[in-house]
């Protein structure tokens, strides 16, 4: 034993009926020893520890818990030799000083001595938020969307179903952690019912392809869906409700069944409705587009005949008269370790019916004119979808993916009009889709900070249309009849090699890639005499274009602690050729279009933060302008085109900054938006009383746009209610002709203020307002102005008479002109909820439209006119519903 | 400058005086989901953050230091996106030594229970290596903590890999302890966080009529018992 040192004992003043260890610890040179462990053995070379001490700054004291006769003293510390002491024949009565020296541990070790045990396999948890809010339990509503829409930091859009969380549009809502319904995540959301959910799980850095998680510099968002754990494999509900709809029976009537095995997880829905409801992810009602196809936008064929859409101030739930069935299945298999399948299907049929008057006031060249229309419509769409989608892992480090998708839609709309209150007039415009999809990419992991994709897609769509009138529209004094045919036809194949990385500083992609697009285009209009169909001609169309794209892309995403620099480039070698055979006109275009852009964000502070972006792009116009002799795109409205194959250019710049304090409870955001486009196709419009002949042409002139949005929120602790004003401005400068003039400059601006007031009494009852404004302002340089002033106000009293009861009574004001007193609206809604202590159903009474309104009447403006708008609405009705789980 | 004093005084001079720290590196399993985590240990000071994040830690990350020599451990806590920066002190377990023993990459364990903050936790801790040392809070055992885990199972750390003479050094973090609050001040904030959110959410629109939210935050330490425990605030609307 080395004992380094001396060793003093001291024989203390006997205080307490335990035993006590003290002294110093410090080493050879005297200096005290920082922390150091003091243990107590029962022998030296034994390894089991039976009493301790921390020692501090030189000094330690042990006071045993027991008395001892024997006892060995050991004292270790980092970089020092370790010590023992033995401490023979101990009186119970004493307290003992011993002081220890210790020496520098003096053995050479090795450099970077390694331990390891396998680690196990992991996922970081800091990219996903789970909501432990267990259940943000609703008593309302019974789909997830309703809860999705309450959480913190997600933004639902109501309309299209498109969910955002932290800003960013979401890729896809998985169920437990499989992505059944890739961007037609509506289906899940809006049909999925609310107790079959444990969690919602917000993921970040999200990447749909599991070998780029962490390599990909994507931000992509992901919410996932944990279910509850069942017994059974299978679980579902039922929901019914019936009850009054003016003259007719009210049915809003679904079924949802769960399934999930080891290998299978299956979500099947079907449901029917005739108030307004929208169960699908597609809208055929007013036309918003969802999230695939905002994604698709390109690749896909254009309907040069504008289906009929019906955009109302109102609540679509009022003025959709509807009889909507949809269903679908959704289903993934596990075959094995490596094989995974995916199905999707689709089956819909609607039938919107709506009753339209419009009167535009026209106004222009000093020349005033009224033209009116009165329109029944009944829009029957029916859509057949299949996707398909297989995974086969070749190795831990490489992933085929395929996937198919064919979609059949016919859209049928009849439209029984008055023009001008003198011309009856019947349309019929049938719209058929086809479409079909593949996609192949092949993923490879070089490294853990590396990766390359190969990614081959390819889409055929074809879109006939057939548009016929009766009476004739076109020489009507020749024609019994008139058909416009009119066929775009779009074959793109495309072809990536996208390499991607991670360095220390950030992380970057680089893509090369080509892309080929032919473009069939074909119209007709015929007139029909005597059981006959004769060719109008000067009125076909018939041409080819080729687009083919070779381009490269790169860009880097930097990361200096606050900083966040984000520098692309796109650089691009774009041939053009346009053949088209009704006017024999040939013509070709090359053109070389580089395109840089930076994104800049700066954390301020934990709660806000400043985000600049800059762009600019360069893009060939899009195909319907191609299309040179007239075509009728609506009952009103023959268009055509003096074609070009120029290339749009546009700048764009945005300015965000937020402050987001929970803690004060404030919010806001302030955001401005400017692009400048240079190179549009404008319109030369023809304004007559019974149709309008747009020819539009390209120009390389400007049209601006800038819009300004501002948000600030604030919880008010004194009256326990949140104030939020929030406004929204936009400034439109743009071009046009009217009746041969020279070219106008135009100006449209929006602006829309809202206030929001909602109280958090701790009572029986609570109330909400929101008070909104909107002016729309359009003039013509020389010529009048036209502008609206439109006011909304809703007010909500919601009220807990008792627990599991919840009385809501919500009433809507509209002055859709301030300038007049009427017409004026108020709109009155009342629900009962009931859910018994079981909770296994719910129980709910609605009452809709109780002040019985038929119409509803709003205004628009143009630079030439003033349009009045009615439309007729859901009549009162009455629904009672029950929903049960199984 | 006082900011700069403190900063260079008590956290650079004695990451730079010592060339080799001990390394270690931690799985961490908390509520089912297991995370890598590495704590650089010097003489005076260890950090612990996620593994792929400690060699560029800045302060607006997740992070954790102990100052022995202060008994102070720094950290950030948050609700929602409201940060709080804490210290606390560290080694405030009042340990149970037992007689089970486990071997633990080669180093012989011996165990020892305590209570902290509303868990109970069972420790191996080795005196092979003479550190008072641990992950997170842990520490005050003759040895250092390789596996630390709650009764209840909500909270496990194990040690996968020691390396005892690494060179890797402490990331530059500025600790400005005036800027700190105490752990009773903090738990006096945060609880009047949560009720100024649950105020918000009952007013400001994102809760639909009839609704009922519930809040829960899953956390090691209990200081809030009707947020952190059971079923969590109820937010009626």
């Amino acid at each position: 034993m080395k004992l380094a040192g001396s060793i003093i004992l001291v024989l203390l003043q006997i205080q307490l009926f335990c035993q006590t260890i003290s002294g110093k610890i410090e080493n050879v040179n005297g200096e005290k020893i920082q922390f150091a462990n003091v243990i107590t053995k029962d022998s030296a070379g034994f390894a089991t520890v039976k009493e301790f001490t921390i020692a501090r700054n030189g000094f330690y004291s042990i006071k045993l818990s027991k008395t001892y006769k024997t006892l060995v003293l050991e004292v270790s510390a980092n970089k020092y030799q370790t010590e023992v002491f033995i401490v023979d024949s101990l009186s119970p009565l004493k307290n003992y000083v011993h002081n220890f020296f210790l020496t520098k541990d003096t053995v050479i070790k090795l450099q970077d001595v390694v331990i390891t045990t396998k680690a196990r396999p992991y996922q970081i948890k800091s990219d996903t938020t789970s909501y432990d809010v267990s259940a943000y339990k609703d008593g309302t509503e019974r789909k997830i969307q309703e809860i999705i829409r309450k959480l913190p930091g997600i933004e639902l859009n109501e309309k299209t179903g498109e969910i955002k969380y932290k800003g960013k549009p979401v890729e896809t809502v998985k169920l437990d952690g499989d992505d059944l319904f890739a961007s037609n995540y509506s289906i899940g959301t809006k049909n999925i019912n609310v107790d079959m959910v444990e969690q919602v799980q917000a993921i970040e850095n999200y990447s749909d392809n599991p070998l780029l998680k962490g390599i990909e510099s994507g931000d992509k968002v992901a919410l996932n869906l944990t279910l509850k754990k069942k017994k059974n494999d299978y679980s579902g509900s039922v929901d019914i409700g019936t009850g009054v709809l003016g003259p007719t029976a009210a049915v809003n009537a679904g079924t949802d069944l769960l399934g999930i095995s080891k290998t299978y997880k299956s979500f099947a829905t079907i449901s029917y409705n005739n108030i307004g409801i929208n169960n699908t992810p597609f809208d055929y009602f007013s036309y918003n587009p969802n999230a695939e196809q905002l994604k698709e936008a390109d690749f896909l064929a254009k309907k040069y005949i504008a289906d009929t859409y019906f955009d109302t101030e109102v609540d679509g739930q009022r003025s959709n008269i509807n009889r909507s069935f949809f269903s679908s299945y959704n289903a993934a298999f596990k075959m094995g370790q490596r094989l995974s399948l995916k199905t999707n299907l689709f089956y819909l049929n609607d039938n919107i019916r709506s009753e339209q008057s419009n009167v535009v006031r026209n106004n222009f060249n000093g020349r005033s004119f009224i033209t009116s229309d009165q329109y029944t419509i009944v829009k029957k769409p029916l859509q057949y979808r299949g996707d398909a989608d297989a995974k086969y892992n070749l190795s831990k480090r490489s992933l085929l993916e395929y996937s198919v998708r064919y979609k059949v839609e016919t859209i049928n709309t009849l439209n029984d009009l008055v023009q001008n209150s003198s011309l009856n007039l019947n349309t019929r415009l049938n719209t058929s889709d086809n479409y079909f999809r593949q996609l192949l990419t092949y993923t490879n992991k070089l490294s853990d900070k590396m990766a390359t994709q190969f990614v081959i897609r390819h889409i055929f769509n074809d879109l006939p249309q057939d548009y016929g009138f009766l009476p004739a529209v076109h020489e009507p004094y020749t024609f019994n009849s008139n058909n416009q045919a009119s066929r775009f036809q779009k074959r793109s194949l495309n072809a990536e090699a996208i390499f991607l990385g991670n360095t220390a500083k950030g992380k970057y992609t680089v893509t090369f890639g080509t892309k080929s697009e032919k473009i069939n285009f074909r119209s007709a209009l015929s007139g029909g005499i005597n059981n006959g169909e004769v060719p109008v001609s000067g009125f076909n169309n018939d041409f080819y274009y080729l687009q083919k794209t070779i381009y490269a892309n790169s860009s880097y995403k930097l990361q200096f602690h606050r900083l966040r620099l984000t520098p692309s480039i796109n650089l691009a070698y774009l041939y053009q050729n346009l053949r088209d055979k009704s006017i024999h006109h040939v013509e070709d275009a090359v053109n070389f279009l580089p395109e840089p852009s930076l994104a800049i964000s700066y954390r301020l502070t934990n709660s806000s933060g400043l985000l600049l972006t800059t762009a600019y792009r360069q893009k060939p116009c899009s195909e319907e302008n191609f299309v040179s002799n007239p075509v009728y795109v609506s009952s009103r409205m023959i268009r055509s085109n003096d074609v070009s194959l120029q290339i749009q250019r546009s700048k764009t710049a945005s300015l965000f900054y937020f402050i987001h304090n929970l803690y004060e409870q404030f919010q806001l955001n302030v955001g401005a938006v400017y692009s400048e486009n240079k190179g549009n196709y404008f319109a030369n419009l023809f304004v007559q009383p019974t149709n309008t002949k747009a020819v539009y042409f390209f120009l390389p002139e400007l049209t601006r746009f800038l819009s300004l949005n501002f948000m600030v929120e604030k919880h008010l602790p004194f009256l326990q209610s949140t104030l939020r004003l929030r406004n929204d401005y936009s400034l439109q400068r743009y071009k046009n002709r009217i009746n041969n003039s020279s070219l106008r400059n135009n100006t449209a601006q929006s602006l829309s203020n809202e206030l929001f007031f909602k109280t958090a009494f701790d009572a029986r009852i609570n109330f909400e307002n929101t008070f909104r404004h909107r002016i729309l302002y359009s003039k013509a340089e020389a010529g009048l102005p036209f502008s609206n002033h439109a006011v909304k106000n809703n007010f909500q009293i919601i009220a807990k008479p008792l627990k599991g009861i919840l009385f809501l009574i919500s009433t809507d004001y509209f002055l859709p002109d301030t300038k007049k007193p009427e017409p004026k609206y108020f709109f009155l809604d009342a629900s009962l909820f009931f859910q018994p202590k079981n909770k296994i159903y719910d129980l709910r009474l609605t009452a809709k439209n109780i002040t019985n309104n038929k119409n509803f009447l709003q205004f628009d403006t143009t630079d030439f006119s003033t349009i009045t708008f009615q439309t007729n609405l859901l009549p009162a009705h009455f629904v009672v519903s029950i929903s049960r789980n199984f | 400058m006082k900011f700069l004093s403190i900063f260079f005084l008590t956290a650079i001079l004695p990451l730079i005086s010592r060339s080799q720290n001990m390394v270690v590196e931690y799985s961490m399993t908390f509520d089912k989901n297991q995370n890598l985590i590495e704590v650089i240990y010097t003489d005076s000071f260890s950090i612990s953050a996620n593994k792929t994040d400690v060699a560029e830690i800045s302060p607006s990350d997740p992070f954790f230091i102990k100052d022995r020599v202060k008994q102070t451990a720094y950290f950030k806590e948050q609700f929602m996106n409201v940060s709080f920066h804490v210290k606390d002190s560290v080694n405030q377990m009042d340990w149970h030594l037992l007689e089970d023993t486990a071997t633990i990459l080669g180093y012989f364990c011996q165990s020892a229970k305590c209570i902290f903050r509303g868990r109970e936790y069972i420790a191996f801790y080795t005196a092979q290596i003479p550190s008072s040392e641990g992950p997170w809070k842990f520490g005050g055992l003759p040895g250092l903590i390789l596996s630390i885990r709650s009764v209840d199972g909500f909270i496990d750390w194990k040690a996968l890999e020691i390396q005892l003479n690494s060179t890797k050094r402490l990331p530059v973090i500025r600790i400005d302890d005036e800027k700190y609050v105490a752990w009773n001040k903090f738990v006096l904030n945060y609880k009047e966080t949560v009720n100024k959110f649950v105020k918000l959410a009952k007013s400001n629109g994102t809760l639909k009529p009839g609704t009922t939210a519930v809040i829960k935050v899953d956390s090691a330490e209990l200081f809030y018992p009707e947020l952190q425990s059971g079923k969590g605030i109820t937010i009626e609307q």
